[in-house]
């Protein structure tokens, strides 16, 4: 259900996007830049951060060049994500060592990487929207980026226990919004 | 952050609409490239070989309708193999009943005529030279086709270049089967296929390393 609802979503925007709209452009650049970040930090582990950084932007730099071979009767997701995993799998047989034990890894690394599993971040996206900007943008770093909340603190220009404070509200927002309300503290 | 914001806008700034069945007007102009360059090689060796007297109407429609089976199979694979979620579809059993046809054609002309014909049926003037002159005609076709599948995004490179190799191989056939003095329908099965496949083969080996992206 939710999934169907990115894809119209996202092939909307690449309809636009293949129209020359730029703002739709933008907008679904953006949108998968913060799917594939989350999604390869969490495949590469937090101290391969600039991996990540550089398989998003290979992965974007191929959508662009390569939009030409989306066709636009199929799924995008189905397209977009082939190139993702692609891009993965390229990275670990560039960077593993030349060992077959280690791109046999790779590949099972790259086996599970799966379509829902990219996508599943979009649901997280559509409650995050629902919070108000500065909530989402810490929430969005420390909970799905993975960044400390020392970290976050120092780019908002915040105290720690502030950003602890509105992460924990941002939570319960969240969580209420689904249906549980975790108010036991 | 804002690096990656940057680069977005230079994406977004560098945006040109694209046409819809844009890739498959690609295709269409790199297999007409394919089509002229083996013509222009066509025509260059008749300059070589001299143009033999008479092939039978069925000898000659058998090769140009097995070649043209075999090339439009393969240009329909070529489109999908160059998408990133592209398998090769329904190719090999198009190419497997084709190849059936031909062989079971070449067994019924081979039980109709008296064995002392069967070595010109079979191995002709010209089956030593005839697999790798139609993967020389395909050689304009499988640059095309690789200079198509390098812009495009193919993901698996062995593959993808096994049907570009096999493809120009078809675009070989299909022109080289214009001017070709045998009439063997065996001949046509074992040579004109074992040319085709050889190009396939080529250009898997090329794809292998050159269509990484």
């Amino acid at each position: 259900m939710t999934k169907s609802v990115s894809e119209q979503v996202l092939k909307g925007l690449m309809l636009l996007s293949l129209d020359g709209d730029e703002a739709a452009y933008r907008r679904l650049l953006v949108i998968l830049r913060d799917l594939l970040l989350a999604f390869y930090r969490r495949r590469l582990g937090s101290n391969a951060d600039r991996d990540a950084e550089d398989l998003v932007q290979e992965v974007l730099l191929a959508v662009h060049s390569r939009r030409i071979t989306y066709d636009r009767e199929r799924p995008f997701t189905a397209w977009f994500f082939q190139i993702a995993k692609y891009k993965l799998i390229d990275h670990f047989r560039v960077n593993g060592s030349k060992r077959g034990a280690e791109i046999a890894l790779g590949d099972e690394i790259a086996a599970e990487f799966r379509e829902e599993a990219l996508f599943a971040h979009l649901d997280i996206d559509r409650l995050l929207d629902q919070l108000p900007a500065k909530q989402r943008e810490l929430l969005r770093q420390v909970k799905i980026a993975g960044k400390s909340t020392a970290e976050a603190a120092m780019e908002s220009g915040q105290s720690e226990a502030m950003v602890r404070v509105s992460i924990h509200r941002g939570m319960r927002a969240i969580g209420r919004k689904l249906g549980f309300a975790n108010d036991e503290k | 952050m804002t690096k990656n914001d940057e680069f977005i806008e230079a994406l977004v700034s560098n945006l040109t609409p694209v046409r819809h069945h844009a890739l498959r007007v690609r295709l269409a102009l790199t297999i007409m490239i394919g089509v002229i360059g083996a013509a222009i090689a066509l025509l260059i060796s008749l300059s070589f070989r001299p143009h033999l007297h008479h092939v039978t109407v069925a000898a000659f429609w058998v090769k140009f309708l097995y070649t043209a089976v075999l090339m439009t199979a393969t240009i329909a694979a070529l489109e999908r193999v160059a998408r990133p979620e592209g398998s090769i579809g329904s190719m090999v059993r198009v190419l497997v009943v084709a190849f059936s046809i031909v062989v079971l054609l070449a067994i019924t002309q081979l039980g109709l005529s008296p064995a002392s014909s069967y070595p010109g049926l079979i191995v002709g003037y010209s089956a030593s030279f005839c697999p790798f002159l139609i993967v020389a005609f395909g050689i304009p076709a499988f640059c095309a086709n690789m200079w198509f599948l390098r812009r495009a995004a193919p993901t698996r490179p062995a593959l993808a270049g096994f049907v570009a190799g096999a493809c120009a191989g078809g675009v070989g056939g299909w022109v080289y089967s214009w001017a070709c003095v045998e009439n063997g329908i065996p001949f046509i099965a074992i040579w004109y296929t074992l040319g085709i496949l050889l190009g396939g083969l080529v250009g898997s080996l090329v794809g292998k390393f050159s269509l990484r992206w």
